[in-house]
């Protein structure tokens, strides 16, 4: 078992990236109830504009110098690409059934694939994303490589923020405000229109984070990579409890410890031999979020929301 | 207002999907042309021109392009035009089917080139056959597409007579890779990893199986999902068990980012494995960490056959924005091949081609097995299987950046 | 960015709809919608074509025109068709083919592996190896053996077992990497002759180093 330190080091990192993807579910179902199953491909958008910003840059400037920038486009994009999306496909559909706004979704992200395909030079198959180069880095019995420590400093600054921001600022309130009842909010005169832009908006910005860290440590991106992302994060923020900005942070890192430890650990049990390894890791984060749900339907940190209409 | 809007929406996904629609049809519908009193006969060819595998679909694609091309300049078949209709599978068997459908129906399609997997060219097979239209591969290398699933007991049954390919099978890849490794590298412990597909699937078991029996030691085994892209969980699985090296059963789109995890996870030793990882994406995608990693591939290295050279000077020359690739050579072969199946066919009927289509099809599936011409891979021809009688296999290492050939077999089945 | 304007000012008047006097957002929100929509949208639009200019401009894959109607004159000597010119390369001129093994000298543990030579360009066989620790295989005759076109020869490769327990019994595609040489250079060629061989190796390796009853005849 002595690689335990080295499988919870991966798994926590996976956990942080899914979790960074989930704050965008949850913020946005937080505040109008819909899931933008469209959000993996904003994030994958953000990823391109970070590529993008890369290769603006002239050949062979220090990647360390280039991060702010490509952060800066990596969000840019995926902010743009969010506020697009509700604007001209989700809030002409705000009062329709639920059913229209999830299609929708589905669509969009389909779209969104489609455009990197057809128009992003040589998309078509994965590119290459800049790496940090150098050994990696031994912290705590782990090897943590040089990329992933971006993402182990960028998530807790960023759940910080975010933190800070919901809970001190007025537009933090406001967002509180309409997020435990829209009308009432609307009468207290809290621009809801506003608010719900500002939620799309804060989950594309870090969604434009996590695409950053996501080519940074996996060092590729192909015009795919927000299916399964969204997918993933999707889950983490129902195991956390849809709705809690914290609870998306928890249930990514939960999410990513249950695959780490799944694929490592559940082939070592007596009899499990043929469960274990990493084609089984996905049934076994799903057989816990059904555990969890099973438990506590309102995910780990959700709160039961029955009086809500 | 909020009519406005939608209408606005609309209008864009409609605008959007049309564009994409134009950019998927945008084929190559080239070389067809206005024919006075010349008839032209379209070849089919399916491969994964656009996803993750695209690299070798785009190299199949224009190779095949290629050939077409110098068919028609040459009028190697006096009174018909050849034209090639590209259409893309994704690397899905449904595709493909459906791709093998819309040939069958096209009555000007003469027989079809491709696809480049194995589980693709098995969803298609049947379709060409009921057709009585013959299909040659220039990829396909899982064994029962030519000698039935019961190959390995030496059962050989061919399962569908309308089925060729110039690429040769992997029955010996595994087993070739695991005498090298294990006699001439000297590296005895490896870690096994599979994607679960047909083909990865199919190659890790066959190598596993080779070098236990020469005494090797697999210190562990491992699947993954090859639409993921992390498999840091798996590497350092690996990279505790401290194997002398890794086979993986796959192809590149996974296979190059589990060996960069890998490696940096703490493997010491390179990653091998089958002809679905010698490309050049692979070095691209694992950059330095693919230095010294090794794959085999079917036929022998392009570059040291004579043949191969012409076809190189002439692909640069016709300007394709994308590599041929591993399969570039065997697609203009697998393409050649149909057109010289129409040639003796129209030698047969007095230099004139059945006017039925359905006639013309199956005299082209039966001229095919006697088929035989000197192509870009060596000697092309077809055996009682459908398999190609040129059988050779090479070993190929990543040195510098590049897949340099290290070894080449010859073998017999 | 248009983007970006919402969400500095966003901050301070959210809840700010009973305070004095247009702010720029609410001038902004005063013109038509017609016209806010438009410069949203153009704003988009001209960033995503700048930012795709810039990265089809940078490191771009080598212009190379797509196939320009003058350059397919050049691919009529495409290969297909064409005889490959003499010399061939090794690979491609030698046909090798296992013929037989015969048991030599049971104390000293030698046997000898026929094979049969052919080519359709002249070329020498000058070494032959098979890599199993535990086993020497060399060619019987001293010196190279020259194949011509038309001229097969019988090749004697001799092979002593050095070690019995280092053998691998039923390894499934045993082959001989054999060196061929002629004007190309010398070129070593893995020869892996087939189940036929395979069997026969097998059989030899179990009679020359006694009965082993533990490994039950088996053919793959």
């Amino acid at each position: 078992m002595n690689d335990l330190p080295q499988q919870l080091a991966s798994g926590l990192i996976l956990g942080a990236m899914y979790g960074l993807i989930a704050i965008g579910y949850t913020m946005v179902y937080g505040i109008v109830q819909l899931i933008n199953f469209a959000h993996g491909e904003i994030v994958m958008f953000g990823a391109f504009g970070g590529l993008t910003a890369w290769l603006m840059l002239p050949k062979g400037t220090s990647l360390m110098l280039a991060l702010p920038l490509m952060l800066v486009l990596a969000v840019g994009v995926s902010v743009l690409v969010g506020i697009g999306a509700e604007r001209f496909a989700y809030r002409p559909l705000r009062n329709a059934p639920r059913l229209a706004p999830l299609i929708t979704a589905i669509g969009l992200s389909i779209m969104l694939q489609q455009l990197i395909w057809s128009f992003y030079p040589d998309a078509k198959k994965a590119r290459t994303f800049p790496q940090f180069s150098g050994e990696s880095v031994h912290l705590l019995g782990a090897n943590v490589q040089r990329g992933e420590l971006f993402l182990l400093i960028a998530a807790p600054v960023c759940m910080i923020a975010l933190g800070f921001f919901v809970a001190k600022t007025r537009t933090g309130r406001a967002m509180q405000a309409t997020s435990q009842d829209p009308d009432t909010a609307k009468l207290m005169g809290i621009n809801t229109d506003r608010i719900i832009v500002t939620a799309f908006a804060i989950g594309a910005a870090f969604g434009g984070v996590a695409a950053v860290a996501y080519g940074l440590k996996y060092g590729q991106i192909d015009f795919k990579i927000g299916f399964i992302l969204g997918l993933k994060a999707f889950t983490a923020a129902v195991l956390g409890g849809i709705g809690n900005i914290y609870g998306a942070m928890v249930g990514g890192l939960v999410l990513g410890l249950a695959e780490s430890l799944a694929t490592a650990y559940i082939e070592l049990i007596p009899g499990m031999e043929l469960f274990g390894g990493g084609a089984w890791k996905n049934v076994w984060a799903f057989v816990l979020l059904i555990l969890v749900l099973l438990v506590r339907p309102q995910g780990l940190l959700g709160e039961r929301i029955a009086d809500r209409a | 207002m909020r009519h406005r809007s939608l209408l606005i929406l609309t209008t864009a996904v409609a605008a959007g999907s049309l564009t994409l629609t134009a950019c998927g049809s945008r084929g190559d519908n080239s070389g067809g042309g206005s024919s006075g009193d010349t008839k032209t006969l379209t070849i089919g060819l399916d491969a994964p021109l656009t996803g993750d595998l695209s690299a070798l679909g785009q190299g199949i694609k224009n190779s095949a392009d290629l050939a077409v091309k110098t068919a028609n300049k040459k009028k190697t078949v006096e009174g018909v035009t050849f034209k090639l209709e590209a259409l893309d599978d994704a690397g899905q068997p449904a595709s493909g089917q459906t791709n093998a459908t819309k040939f069958v129906a096209d009555q000007k399609v003469v027989g079809a080139v491709g696809p480049l997997n194995s589980n693709v060219g098995q969803s298609m097979q049947k379709v060409f056959d009921k057709a009585g239209m013959v299909e040659v591969s220039p990829a396909n290398t899982a064994p029962e597409l030519t000698q039935g699933t019961a190959w390995r007991s030496g059962k050989k049954e061919r399962p569908f007579k309308t089925y060729f390919r110039t690429s040769t099978t992997d029955a010996i890849q595994g087993p070739y890779a695991a005498q090298y490794m294990y006699n001439e590298k000297k590296l005895k412990k490896v870690y096994v990893i599979d994607d679960k597909k047909t083909y990865g699937k199919g190659l890790a078991a066959t190598f596993r199986d080779e070098f236990e029996k020469l005494g090797g030691k697999v210190v562990g085994t491992d699947h993954v999902d090859p639409k993921e892209k992390d498999f840091n969980a798996v590497a350092n699985k690996v990279a505790k068990a401290k194997p002398d090296f890794v086979y993986y059963g796959g192809e590149y789109p996974a296979g190059a980012p589990l060996a960069d995890q890998a490696k940096k996870a703490g493997l010491k030793g390179p990653v091998v494995g089958g002809d679905a990882l010698f490309s050049a994406e692979y070095v691209k995608l694992a950059k330095k960490n693919s230095e010294g990693d090794i794959a085999s591939s079917v036929g022998a290295p392009l570059e040291s056959l004579d043949s191969a050279k012409t076809f190189m000077k002439a692909y640069k020359a016709a300007g394709y924005k994308l590599p041929y690739e591993a399969y570039g050579g065997y697609a203009y072969d697998a393409t050649w091949a149909i057109i010289q199946a129409v040639k003796a066919v129209a030698e047969k009927n007095d230099g004139k081609l059945p006017g039925d289509m359905n006639e013309t099809r199956e005299q082209v599936a039966e001229a095919m097995q006697d088929v035989k011409f000197d192509g870009v891979s060596g000697a092309v021809g077809f055996d009682e299987y459908g398999d190609t009688t040129n059988k050779q296999l090479s070993l190929y290492e990543v040195k510098d950046g590049k897949h340099t050939p290290v070894k080449t077999g010859t073998f017999k089945d | 960015m248009g983007a970006a304007r919402h969400r500095d000012e966003a901050e301070p008047d959210v809840l700010a709809s009973g305070r004095e006097g247009p702010g720029v957002r609410e001038r902004w929100d005063a013109l038509p919608a017609l016209l806010r929509r438009g410069v949203l949208g153009s704003a988009a639009l001209a960033l995503l074509a700048a930012g795709g200019y810039a990265v089809a401009g940078q490191p771009g894959p080598p212009a190379t025109p797509h196939a320009a109607p003058s350059a397919s004159s050049e691919p009529q000597d495409t290969g297909a068709s064409l005889h490959p010119p003499h010399p061939q390369h090794p690979a491609q001129a030698a046909r090798i083919t296992f013929r037989g093994i015969e048991l030599g000298d049971r104390r000293r543990r030698t046997f000898t592996i026929g094979l049969h030579a052919a080519a359709t360009s002249p070329l020498r066989l000058t070494r032959v190896r098979q890599n199993y620790e535990g086993l020497r295989v060399g060619l019987a005759s001293p010196g190279p053996v020259s194949v011509r076109p038309g001229g097969a020869k019988h090749v004697e490769v001799t092979a002593k077992i050095t070690s019995c327990d280092r053998l691998p019994l039923r390894a499934r595609s045993p082959f001989l990497d054999v060196t061929l040489s002629n004007e190309m250079g010398p070129f070593e060629l893995s020869v892996i002759p087939g189940e036929r061989y395979t069997r026969a190796l097998t059989h030899a390796f179990r009679t020359l180093c006694g009965p082993s009853v533990a490994d039950s005849p088996e053919n793959p």
